[in-house]
């Protein structure tokens, strides 16, 4: 039935599968073997939030790779590039990383899963509130075997919560919103670490029994009592907002009226060492009163 | 023999995809680097062929699944243009299986659910489709239109109201991903893909029979209507379990068939082995493509077989006025 070239196509392939079965038994047996160094020497980092904790407990020398967005500390800047939206699973394992850093909910939960199967270890952190934060920190200091940093540094940005919420308690709570896209407008809702922020510097968040990251229609947004509305500032997306303000959802109604506080974007939007400034800088501009702060709707008198 | 030598030719075909696929990637490791991964080499290459091996596996299984469902779907329809993707049974698969997923339920149940949309989705499609006790053509592509319609609507508004990772989960469900490849997923898939495979490429010569018409295929001792459903839940399953590990990826039910028609004729005990062979060259060959042209980012395999699909479609449509 068969003619000789598909008998050698037969051989041919079952040789293929041979070789297959014996890479992949290889791969099997290789994830069972404990890592050979106490400590991770070669990590990945595959969201911006985690680099700078890395660095910020004093690891920033074991990084071998980072994802796009990994633009902070400026030692970061020259590390290998993973991918952003898109990591490549096998561009991370050609870098032999003994330790990859991952957020729950980020971009390469594929890749990421990919990754463990083949037996590279991978640390899941934690960043959907404040607490989870401190937590991550801790978590990345003991895997690194900066147990101490990872704990002082921890400690020390709970203690600065602790005075931003003691200067804020007992001031009446603005009704407020923090963007994290404008057109269509995207803010924070409740479980996310920028509820934390809102809540603890003293705000009220309008979205706080939203779970997530709502998007929000242009007639909400006209016509809730929004009374401070919290913009991240970045060069990439300023263009973004002032287009919203003049008009997109930004430019009509209640929202149009909001005194408007800007934080730099990625100082406010990374679940990292970080919000903590943004946090301290929230609290300060709540504490002066209603108008006499941002001028509000400058970016609308801008963009005219 | 010819259909000896069709087949040979596309093993040939599909070693040589397999081969394409196994020596490029995100990273540079060529077929005798990977050989050497099974020896001395050391971690990192070992890694990378864990990486894939399951991969270029994922991207076969599931190619052969789409292709193998779109040829007995058009042969039980005696419709060309019967492809799992335009006539909304994938867009229901992939209703069933990102609901699974997100209430929780573990990869293994997926294909279950998957099926189950896709079973919904064929129904309801040619409920909709029939006029006189036979299936217009215009109207099937009308009633796929509408059941894609249908099902993105419900996926946007899954994921709209789910969670802020809604729009990359989204994006692998209406794009299709092989990122998520391993030994565990392919091994997960391949009971499902085998049943459904081995019911369709045993019903081959009774849709040889539909072929010259219903009333003839009974006259000749066929249960019509029982190889009718049997087909079309096969195909169903098939499409389902595809889904349900690479989410939907278009135009493979459609491409691979017509141009495996195009070369061994519409004999189905010929066609569809080939087709399902093609259909695995085809989607590695396009994997292997998305993880090198813009490296170390993806393209979506989706847009891949799209790109090619669309202007086929384009040309079938012109081609049956």
């Amino acid at each position: 039935m068969f003619s000789d070239q598909g008998l050698r196509t037969r051989d041919k392939g079952l040789r293929i599968a041979a070789f297959g079965l014996a890479l992949v038994g290889l791969a099997c047996r290789n994830t069972t073997k404990p890592s050979a160094s106490e400590f991770p020497r070669r990590v990945v980092s595959l969201a911006p939030n985690l680099t700078e904790i890395v660095f910020a407990v004093g690891a920033g020398d074991r990084l071998i790779g980072v994802s796009d967005y990994s633009d902070y500390p400026e030692a970061a800047r020259s590390l290998p590039r993973v991918g952003g939206l898109e990591v490549s699973a096998e561009r991370i394992a050609s870098l032999s990383p003994d330790l990859v850093l991952a957020t729950p909910e980020g971009n390469a939960k594929g890749p990421v899963r990919a990754l463990e199967a083949v037996g590279v270890p991978v640390l899941i952190v934690p960043g959907s509130s404040l607490d989870e934060v401190l937590q991550g920190i801790r978590l990345v200091g003991r895997r690194l075997g900066h147990v101490r940093e990872g704990e002082g540094l921890a400690r020390k940005l709970d203690s600065r919560r602790r005075e931003v919420r003691a200067r804020g308690s007992g001031r009446p709570r603005p009704s407020s919103v923090l963007l994290i896209w404008p057109d269509p407008a995207q803010a924070a809702g409740s479980g996310t670490f920028l509820d934390d922020v809102l809540t603890e510097a003293g705000a009220w968040n309008l979205l706080g029994g939203r779970p997530g990251w709502p998007v929000l229609s242009p007639e909400w947004l006209a016509s809730e009592p929004i009374d401070v509305l919290i913009v991240p500032d970045s060069v990439e997306t300023r263009s973004a907002y002032e287009h919203a303000f003049a008009s997109g959802p930004l430019s009509r109604g209640t929202v149009s009226r909001a005194r408007v506080i800007r934080i730099p974007e990625s100082v406010l939007t990374r679940p990292g060492p970080r919000v903590f400034d943004a946090l301290e800088t929230l609290e300060r501009e709540l504490a002066q009163p209603l108008g006499t702060g941002n001028s509000r709707r400058e970016g609308k008198r801008e963009a005219r | 023999m010819r259909a000896s030598r069709s087949i040979a030719a596309s093993l040939l075909l599909l070693l040589a995809a397999v081969s394409v696929g196994l020596a490029i990637g995100g990273v540079h490791l060529s077929l005798p680097d990977l050989w050497a991964g099974t020896g001395e080499a050391g971690e990192t290459a070992r890694r990378i062929a864990g990486l894939r091996l399951p991969r270029v596996a994922l991207a076969g299984l599931v190619g052969a699944c789409l292709a193998l469902a779109g040829a007995a779907m058009q042969a039980l329809l005696k419709n060309p243009l019967a492809d799992p993707f335009l006539l909304g049974t994938s867009g229901g698969a992939a209703t069933g299986a990102a609901i699974a997923s997100l209430a929780g339920a573990s990869p293994l149940v997926s294909p279950g659910a998957a099926f189950v949309g896709a079973v919904g989705s064929s129904l309801a499609v040619a409920a909709l489709a029939r006029r006189g006790g036979r299936l217009d053509l215009h109207r099937l592509l009308l009633a796929g239109l509408i059941a894609n319609a249908f099902f993105s609507a419900v996926l946007l508004g899954i994921f709209s109201v789910a969670s802020s990772q809604a729009a990359r989960t989204m994006l692998f469900w209406m794009m299709g991903s092989l990122s998520d490849a391993s030994l565990s997923r392919v091994a997960a898939l391949l009971p499902y893909a085998a049943a459904g495979g081995a019911v369709l490429l045993l019903s081959a010569s009774r849709l040889n029979l539909f072929a010259v018409g219903e009333e003839n295929a009974a006259a000749l001792g066929v249960d019509t209507e029982r190889s009718k459903r049997l087909v079309f839940l096969a195909a169903s399953l098939t499409t389902g379990a595809a889904v349900a590990f690479a989410g939907v990826i278009g135009f493979v039910g459609l491409l691979v068939p017509h141009a495996a028609r195009a070369v061994v004729g519409n004999d189905q005990r010929l066609l569809l082995p080939v087709a399902a062979i093609s259909g695995a060259t085809l989607l590695v060959a396009a994997d292997a493509l998305s993880r090198t042209v813009f490296s170390p980012a993806e393209l979506p395999i989706g847009a891949v077989t799209a790109a090619l699909g669309a202007p086929l479609f384009a040309w079938l449509l012109l081609k049956n006025p």
